[in-house]
């Protein structure tokens, strides 16, 4: 992230990230300290999810620290990540009561992304058929669908309707 | 710090550009409507890629016109087949995995709706800027930027080809910053003739026992729901009050539609069934945020090219009219 590491270096550690928890979890804690200190918009967010999401959607362009500045500072940011951890997550259960909401972040639109197993949390998780019935009914009066001709429609055909819906 | 920088670093920039152009937000509305003028009455094809949280989906496109009409096709290239077949205002959608054709009307104005007093509107809540020449699909394109100038609406880059005005690329940025949507070109033929028998749908309805979904065809006709919406984002203003009816449901549903002339907002109401289970809170798809909550014994369900506050703030607004 920073330009510390080379191709190949990074490309290891990435692996370790994507592979075991803990590493994931020492990645994920600097981030949230870094955001901390720049009191960046993300510490709202319940980032883990979202962060497990974006390295599944995005395998080439996020490295860690070495491994070396993990054991020197590791302790504390442990302690401090955690007391961090628990305000965002008291925080995001007070403003998202039911828990429907897909805490998307949205992975830049330059990546092609796999499809890879964090895609099913993707999913929006009201899109039942009546969902679907409506957006086909506010399509017909969204005005960006002019602009662009049929291809809106991409957005609700984007899956097979359910015949029977709900 | 970085943000005030940029920010004084845009002030700059913004004080600049005033000085040079007497007034840039009209040359933004002019491309703007040129944008709206050619889409209708260009031939065009070619592929288009669509973004959305982590999807990406390819489609062909032709678009056709003479004097009978518009014509245009949609082929989705990614997962099930699927196509979209626009006879002036008719939109056919096949599924062949379901042997499905869905009938419906496309009844939104124009875009963007350029009435005088809408358009003062628009550049009330959006600053509207021309941006830098770009590539898109391999032609020059003019960008066009609009920033909501409240975090109650998305943000817009359009880009423009120089030379016919056809939209190559559009968009939607949340108020992140972040893309939550966007529709690109990747390769576009612009003019000539297109082959009408491109336009043709792939799939013969008649024979393999297709069925025919037209309930998307009736008229709704203007009415009162009976219900209220209390708040809503300044700008928009209610478009249509109607109680219509939709696939899968037994009894009408109320559906109003606020605009900004740039973002549409849904509200539906309906019934709750009687051993429905009561879903709540936010969802959503590609651009589209959707907020259901209960409201005295009804299921209500706001939709749109919004924020999630803003559907949210909506959906807690509605009453039923006393």
């Amino acid at each position: 992230m920073d330009g510390e590491l080379d191709r190949s270096e990074a490309g290891g550690i990435i692996d370790r990230v994507l592979r075991e928890d803990e590493a994931r979890e020492h990645w994920a804690i600097y981030h949230l300290i870094s955001d901390a200190f720049r009191c960046e918009y993300l510490l709202s967010r319940d980032l883990r999810p979202a962060l497990v999401q974006r390295l599944a959607a995005e395998p080439t362009v996020l490295a860690p620290r070495a491994p070396s500045v993990i054991s020197r500072f590791g302790k504390y940011a442990l302690s401090a990540a955690a007391s961090v951890a628990a305000i965002v997550a008291v925080g995001w259960l007070a403003l998202a009561p039911n828990s429907l909401t897909t805490d998307s972040i949205s992975p830049g639109v330059a990546t092609v992304s796999q499809r890879g197993s964090a895609a099913p949390a993707m999913r929006p998780a009201a899109l039942d058929g009546s969902v679907r019935a409506y957006l086909f009914a506010h399509q017909e009066y969204s005005p960006t669908t002019q602009i662009q001709g049929v291809a809106p429609y991409v957005r609700t055909v984007a899956e097979v309707p359910n015949t029977d819906s709900r | 710090m970085k943000f005030f920088v940029s920010l004084a670093l845009g002030l700059l920039l913004g004080s600049g550009l005033a000085r040079a152009e007497t007034n840039p937000q009209d040359a933004g509305v002019d491309w703007l409507q040129k944008i709206a003028k050619v889409a209708r009455g260009l031939n065009y094809s070619g592929t288009f890629v669509y973004h959305y949280g982590s999807q990406v989906e390819t489609s062909r496109i032709w678009h056709f016109v003479d004097a009978s009409g518009e014509f245009e096709k949609l082929e989705v290239l990614d997962g099930p087949a699927r196509e979209v077949i626009r006879t002036n205002d008719e939109v056919r959608c096949y599924y062949p995995e379901i042997k499905t054709v869905k009938v419906e009307k496309r009844r939104a104005k124009p875009f963007p709706a350029l009435l005088p007093d809408q358009l003062a509107s628009l550049s009330e809540y959006y600053n509207i800027r021309l941006g830098d020449k770009e590539r898109v699909a391999g032609r020059e394109a003019q960008l066009l930027v609009l920033e909501p100038t409240d975090g109650l609406r998305y943000g817009h880059r359009f880009w423009a080809d120089l030379e016919t005005g056809l939209l190559l690329k559009a968009r939607m940025i949340n108020e992140r910053k972040e893309a939550v949507e966007q529709f690109a070109f990747t390769q576009v033929t612009i003019g000539g003739a297109v082959d009408k028998q491109e336009l043709k749908p792939k799939y013969d309805v008649q024979v393999s026992g297709w069925s025919l979904d037209s309930s998307g065809l009736a008229e709704p006709v203007s009415s009162d729901t009976g219900w209220v919406v209390g708040s809503y984002p300044a700008g928009f203003r209610k478009i249509m009050e109607t109680r219509r009816t939709l696939p899968g449901r037994s009894t009408p549903v109320s559906h109003i539609v606020y605009s900004d002339g740039l973002a549409a907002i849904s509200v539906f109401i309906e019934p709750l069934a009687a051993n429905a289970r009561a879903v709540q809170g936010v969802s959503q798809q590609g651009a589209i945020n959707v907020y259901s909550l209960l409201v005295a014994g009804h299921k209500v369900t706001v939709l749109g090219e919004a924020p999630s506050e803003t559907v949210v703030r909506m959906g807690k607004s509605v009453s039923e009219k006393k």
